[in-house]
């Protein structure tokens, strides 16, 4: 069963620019689905639309997707929020500057527990903010829990973001280059991370990024944009050993430099 | 999973939080110090020794009275310490009071989208269409000359400014990751707006208010001046200056000189901790 699928997904500016063009995309529950492309081909606006976050003066023009089973965008029109998540790719950005870590997370455990009287108080939802943070690998969540995002390494802010993330229990998570502000052993870490926590809880991810070697190693499909449409989406092997498209050779190209000399942590891929 | 540690990291040292460093706003806080506190002790201690007119009128400056007495036999640094005490209370909060109303105004303008937002910015050109002074005169002169109505005048002709401010501030916050994360994790409009978007576009609006301050001052005392602001026999340096300005023609140059210096020595210091919040804060 498909956990999301998107047909016929359009972009476009106000002034009728278009952005994306009939993106077609799948998810099977558990997966984890690569797009990749260069710079403005469109992939983090289609990872925004998904999420009804696009920016002022851009739409969805057509399209439809469904998750769960659950169809929420159709015919250009957002209906209903679907049960997914996101992390960023400024993971510090990504966090209110003014308000303290635990804060933050209290904050939004009491907004997932609404119009359910759960007698969870102040204290509760705390030490749940500590178990999560705990569950992403940070060793003195009592100590996180304190500081402001400007206080704490990219690293532990996107565990932060993650934590966030999962705490709503979403079958659907989104990374937007979520390792691209971090440096390598830290990236290693994170990806490590973001795969073991969505098999852990079977989430389905969209993972956006333009590096060919992190999709490499993320995820089972991948789907190949240029200019807003897909050029290719096949199995990771697929595209990478045997490219049916032009514009797939030659992006694997410009990235085997990079390939060669990255040692690429972790090395097994989730299956 | 490797585990991350951060009990090396430092909270902000406090002593280093609260000096000043620069001694041009050392200074500027003292003389403000000074002025506000001899405007709370001396009207305390001398009674209504700022209306009484009980000296013989116009002495020069001297021991027995540092500014002299004006034409009606008062003294003139009694009233000019009875007037910083409404005027540094006044322009206090007026910048409080634009502060809070102009910020909140900006950023709910930025947040709830093009409908909002293009009648509070009609709405601002409209008023900044006017000079503030101008804007205070025609509200005082259809209202009255009181200084309540003269106070809330110089309210409404800074609140256009601190609303463009803050708003401006509010949609470069409002295209933050964060703002998209707050949305995401399902907070309201209003929560985006006074939880998230208010605290991160405060500081500008913030600096500012203590330039409107100064402003303020100004404008008090302008308004003053022309007589509908503060109304005699209350002492206000801007009135205190109208009342001595005949008197400079025969070499009586003090009744109007020391309030004057009292509103540049006040407005400059707003000015100066203003220059130093604004470069502390960035």
């Amino acid at each position: 069963m498909t956990l999301l699928s998107v047909e016929g997904l359009c972009i476009e500016t106000a002034a009728g620019v278009p952005l994306v063009r009939d993106l077609s995309l799948e998810v099977m529950p558990g997966e984890v689905v690569g797009i990749v492309g260069e710079s403005g081909s469109g992939k983090t606006m289609t990872a925004l639309s998904l999420l009804g976050l696009l920016p002022d003066g851009v739409r969805v023009s057509d399209g439809e997707a469904t998750l769960d089973g659950h169809t929420f965008l159709s015919d250009a029109s957002f209906r209903g929020r679907p049960n997914a998540t996101m992390i960023f790719q400024n993971p510090t950005a990504a966090l209110n500057p003014t308000m303290r870590i635990g804060a933050q997370l209290v904050r939004l455990l009491r907004f997932l527990e609404r119009g359910v009287e759960t007698g969870t108080g102040r204290r509760g939802r705390r030490s749940q903010a500590i178990d999560l943070l705990g569950s992403v690998g940070i060793n003195d969540p009592q100590m996180v829990l304190g500081r402001y995002p400007h206080q704490l390494s990219g690293g532990m802010n996107q565990r932060v973001m993650i934590a966030m993330a999962i705490a709503a229990r979403p079958s659907l998570l989104i990374a937007d280059e979520p390792t691209t502000g971090l440096d390598v052993t830290v990236q290693a870490q994170i990806l490590e991370l973001i795969r073991a926590t969505v098999a852990e809880h079977g989430i389905g991810v969209v993972f956006v990024s333009h590096d060919m070697g992190v999709i490499a190693q993320m995820c089972q499909r991948v789907a190949v944009m240029y200019d807003g449409e897909v050029r290719e989406f096949a199995g990771v092997d697929d595209v990478f050993h045997r490219p049916r498209d032009g514009y797939t050779r030659e992006l694997l190209s410009s990235a085997s430099e990079q390939l060669l000399t990255e040692e690429v942590g972790g090395g097994a891929r989730a299956e | 999973m490797a585990a991350v540690n951060t009990t090396t990291m430092l909270r902000g040292n406090v002593a280093a939080r609260l000096r000043i460093g620069n001694p041009v706003a050392v200074f500027a806080f003292g003389l403000l110090g000074v002025i506000l506190a001899l405007g709370i002790v001396v009207p305390w201690v001398a009674g209504s020794g700022d209306v009484a007119q009980q000296n013989p009128s116009l002495l020069g400056p001297s021991l027995d009275h540092p500014f002299g007495t004006d034409r009606y036999g008062r003294d003139v640094f009694l009233r000019c310490m009875a007037a910083a005490r409404i005027d540094i209370a006044l322009a206090l909060s007026v910048a409080v009071a634009v502060l809070l109303i102009g910020s909140v105004i900006g950023v709910l303008s930025a947040t709830f989208g093009r409908a909002v937002d293009a009648v509070v910015m009609r709405a601002t050109d409209i008023l900044l269409a006017f000079p503030g002074v101008v804007l205070a005169l025609i509200i005082t002169a259809s209202l009255g000359k009181n200084p309540w109505y003269a106070a809330i005048a110089v309210v409404l002709a800074f609140v256009p400014l601190l609303v463009r401010l803050s708003r401006s501030k509010a949609l470069e916050v409002r295209a933050a990751d964060y703002i998209a994360a707050a949305r995401l994790s399902g907070a309201s409009t209003w929560q985006v707006a006074l939880q998230h978007v208010l605290p991160n576009s405060f500081k500008y609006p913030f600096v500012q208010s203590t330039l409107v301050a100064s402003w303020a001052i100004l404008d008090f005392a302008a308004l003053s001046f022309l007589g509908v602001g503060v109304q005699p026999p209350d002492a206000e340096w801007g009135a205190m200056i109208a009342e001595g300005v005949g008197d400079n023609l025969l070499g009586n140059w003090w009744p109007s000189f020391f309030p004057g210096l009292m509103i540049l020595l006040t407005a400059g210091s707003f000015q100066v901790i203003g220059d130093w919040l604004d470069r502390r804060l960035r």
